[in-house]
């Protein structure tokens, strides 16, 4: 954390920098303390905006997690289908945790996933399958 | 270094998802194990624009453009091309208009041929994590330009003479804003320059393409714009779902801290400046001003009501001002090249240049500049080769803010105000074509529930009239609607259009509102017939099975999840229609294509 100055101004970069490291991938109600006890802030404060924006995760998630986006272009080409094939194929792994997103803006090679920090274009059954299996071995890769 | 071949791998994020990263490994491979790597230099580009072609490669001196690429043709590359010269045919671009005609050279590609490019001008042709580079084309010279021979004001006043508009969606006269941030007074003399880069807007990627493909020119417009405002501390507020445009925004701004570019006293002048970066989180209403400066300020991001506007009262209550991405990249070729020369492209109220995302139905989909005035039609036939499958029905423009124009509108130019009276928008520059095989009710819908998602909820009309829309969109799909409804829509869309607080609640009706007006018929045909004749709407449509057609396979029957289809090899299949859940599945397997996706809804005729 001390990568950032105990500066208000910082909280959302402190917040993507602590729920990185969290192994269960989401901000702990510890987190939020650690960051508020860190920037002086109230904890409620530090819930309010931890809360607000979509990317952070009040909730424990796997160590993968697969955002498949959700806007028109993205499920004019199919993404919506993507969806429902992976909700039925992550189900049982909590090590792979499944959402929704918004625009990931690589709309020219659309269906698009994320996962992590990590975008895959062009996307069909096929594909997913096979980038499921290396995330299931533990590896980022298509 | 000089080496006899230029290698351009495009590494935008486009080309990146459909696997550049794998392609470069394994040319830089071959390239070492064929024992050439002293003559071939392999270099990342950022978006070189046909997105839906990538991954891309330009081989250079010859200029030839690879289309398509997977890590197996590294193999002919290499030993065809780098090694014996030989252009490898297969992987080049083909001109439809000419039969069977590969296009060897890039400048022939027509996807560029009618393109006029002065934002994009370099992007996907340097390296964008080179300063040198960028320095190479005259990078840095407008800002030498601007620091040596003009004031501030003669700045704001070449900017006027261009005419240039905020390319973020809005449309204002940039000089005036920088005029009203140059006048306001701070008491501490603190004022700041923030570039919004919170491209949240679906369909659009021209401002990630900008800050990954040209990082220093965008840089170096902020610093323009920064000096012209009195502005000494700049910040790029950019969204968190683009990790490599805010990777190549952080080197470019440390690498020009290292060239004495940014700091104290820059190339020799009183002009102090310094930019940080900041990332957002995933919330599309960051990209509205004010609620941009509460996240930078480290808020929830809600907007605040105007006046007082960031010019007088912005980050920290300091005078501030914003600027879109694109906006900063024309900055200094404006600069360089005169306003005159700028004004002298586009049309009479929008000048210069503007960058689209071009995506959906057409041949072509990626990132184009076309001269402002070009009209629809041009825009889709001429630059995006026409309509990929199907008949034209609709473009939207504007994304959730925008609307969707017709055949009719085809001759329409896309400048700010033409398409604002149409009650489309210019919006951050997405363009989405689409097919007679789209369902304007629901593509309205879609859009709604894009913004619903995304208020932030601080005000009401935003907040409870999106879904008071979304529900009677939602019965008309499901085929409950009633004509009372349409009125409805119309009043409440109006009422949130006059009374949210922000711009993305004041422009969230206009997709149902544009398409209710364009597209009256459909909506028409969904309440009273009960039919969405683009088959999308699963409530408004039933299957059927065709006994001519039906070779009694079974197949349907085997996939069916409720177990409505039954029938024997003789007798053929039938559909129970009230069982039928509308899954598709038995539509999708038939091998005889003997079962039909039919409009309307059916109270089982069959029997």
């Amino acid at each position: 954390m001390n990568k950032y100055l105990p500066e208000k101004e910082n909280i959302l970069e402190i917040l993507h920098l602590v729920q990185n490291a969290n192994p269960k991938n989401f901000l702990s109600k510890e987190d939020l303390a650690e960051v508020a006890n860190y920037l002086h802030l109230p904890y409620n404060q530090v819930y309010s905006v931890a809360s607000f924006y979509s990317m952070f995760s009040l909730k424990p998630r796997g160590k993968f997690v697969i955002k498949v986006c959700q806007s028109p272009h993205c499920v004019v080409n199919g993404s919506d289908n993507l969806l429902d094939f992976l909700k039925k194929r992550v189900k049982k792994n909590p090590e792979i945790s499944l959402e929704e997103c918004q625009c990931l803006g690589v709309c020219g090679n659309s269906p698009v996933v994320l996962v992590n920090d990590k975008i895959y274009g062009d996307m069909d059954k096929e594909k997913l399958e096979k980038l499921l299996k290396n995330l299931e071995g533990g590896k980022n890769v298509l | 270094m000089y080496k006899r071949v230029d290698i351009l791998l495009c590494f935008g994020s486009g080309c990146v998802s459909a696997g550049a990263r794998g392609i470069k490994e394994e040319l830089q491979r071959l390239v070492r194990e064929n024992k050439i790597d002293n003559e071939v230099n392999i270099i990342e580009t950022g978006c070189m624009g046909p997105c839906d072609y990538g991954p891309l490669m330009l081989i250079y001196p010859e200029g030839v453009f690879y289309k398509k690429l997977t890590p197996e043709d590294m193999k002919e590359v290499v030993e065809e091309h780098l090694i014996k010269g030989r252009v490898v045919e297969r992987l080049l671009m083909h001109d439809d208009t000419v039969a069977d005609r590969a296009i060897r050279n890039v400048e022939d590609v027509p996807f560029y041929k009618n393109q006029t490019k002065v934002a994009l001008k370099y992007c996907g042709y340097l390296n964008p994590e080179s300063l040198e580079e960028y320095v190479a084309v005259d990078g840095y010279s407008a800002l030498g330009k601007v620091l040596e021979e003009m004031k501030p004001e003669d700045v704001i006043n070449e900017i006027k003479i261009s005419g240039i508009r905020g390319r973020g969606g809005g449309g204002f006269p940039t000089h005036l804003k920088w005029s009203f941030a140059r006048s306001a007074k701070s008491e501490d003399g603190v004022k700041y320059m923030i570039c919004n880069g919170d491209e949240g807007d679906p369909g659009a990627f021209m401002d990630r393409s900008l800050l990954e493909g040209d990082p220093h020119r965008v840089l170096e417009g902020m610093m323009i714009g920064a000096y012209a405002i009195g502005a000494s501390k700049g910040y790029f507020y950019i969204r968190a779902e683009y990790p490599l445009a805010i990777e190549r925004i952080k080197l470019a701004i440390s690498k020009a801290r290292e060239y004495g570019l940014i700091g104290d006293n820059i190339l020799g002048s009183d002009f102090c400046f310094d930019a940080e970066v900041r990332t957002g989180a995933g919330a599309f209403v960051c990209g509205e001003e004010t609620a941009l400066i509460s996240s930078i300020e480290g808020k929830r991001g809600h907007p605040k009501p105007k006046p007082p506007f960031p010019a007088n009262k912005g980050l920290w209550d300091k005078p501030s001002n914003i600027n879109n991405v694109e906006t900063f990249a024309n900055i200094s070729s404006i600069i360089l090249n005169g306003g005159q020369w700028f004004a002298s492209m586009g049309t009479e109220k929008s000048k210069g240049t503007k960058v689209f995302a071009l995506t959906g139905d057409v041949k072509n989909t990626g990132l184009v500049e076309v001269p402002m005035g070009i009209t629809i039609g041009e825009l889709i036939d001429n630059v995006g080769g026409g309509i990929s499958k199907g008949n034209f029905k609709a473009v939207q423009l504007g994304g959730p803010s925008g609307g969707c124009l017709t055949k009719e509108h085809w001759d329409v130019p896309i400048d700010y105000d033409s398409l604002t009276a149409k009650g489309a928008m210019m919006g951050s520059g997405g363009v989405i074509v689409m097919n007679d095989s789209k369902c304007m009710v629901n593509v309205a819908k879609f859009f709604l529930e894009f913004s619903l998602e995304e208020s932030c909820g601080k005000c009401s009309p935003c907040r409870v009239g999106l879904k008071h829309m979304h529900n009677i969109l939602e019965k008309i799909t499901s085929g409950q609607g009633c004509m009372e409804d349409l009125d409805e829509l119309e009043s409440v869309g109006k009422l949130i259009k006059a009374t949210s607080l922000c711009g993305l609640g004041q422009s969230a009706p206009n997709p149902v509102l544009s398409t209710m007006k364009y597209f009256r018929n459909e909506y028409e045909a969904h309440i009273k017939d009960k039919r969405c004749d683009a088959l999308v709407c699963t409530e408004l449509l039933h299957f059927n099975i065709n006994k001519d057609k039906c070779v009694g396979c079974s197949l349907c029957a085997k996939k069916c999840p409720v177990n409505c289809i039954s029938g024997s090899r003789e007798e053929k299949f039938d559909i129970a229609q009230d069982a039928c859940i509308k899954c598709g599945n038995c539509h999708d397997v038939c091998p005889v294509k003997a079962v039909e996706k039919l409009a309307g809804k059916v109270e089982c005729e069959e029997e």
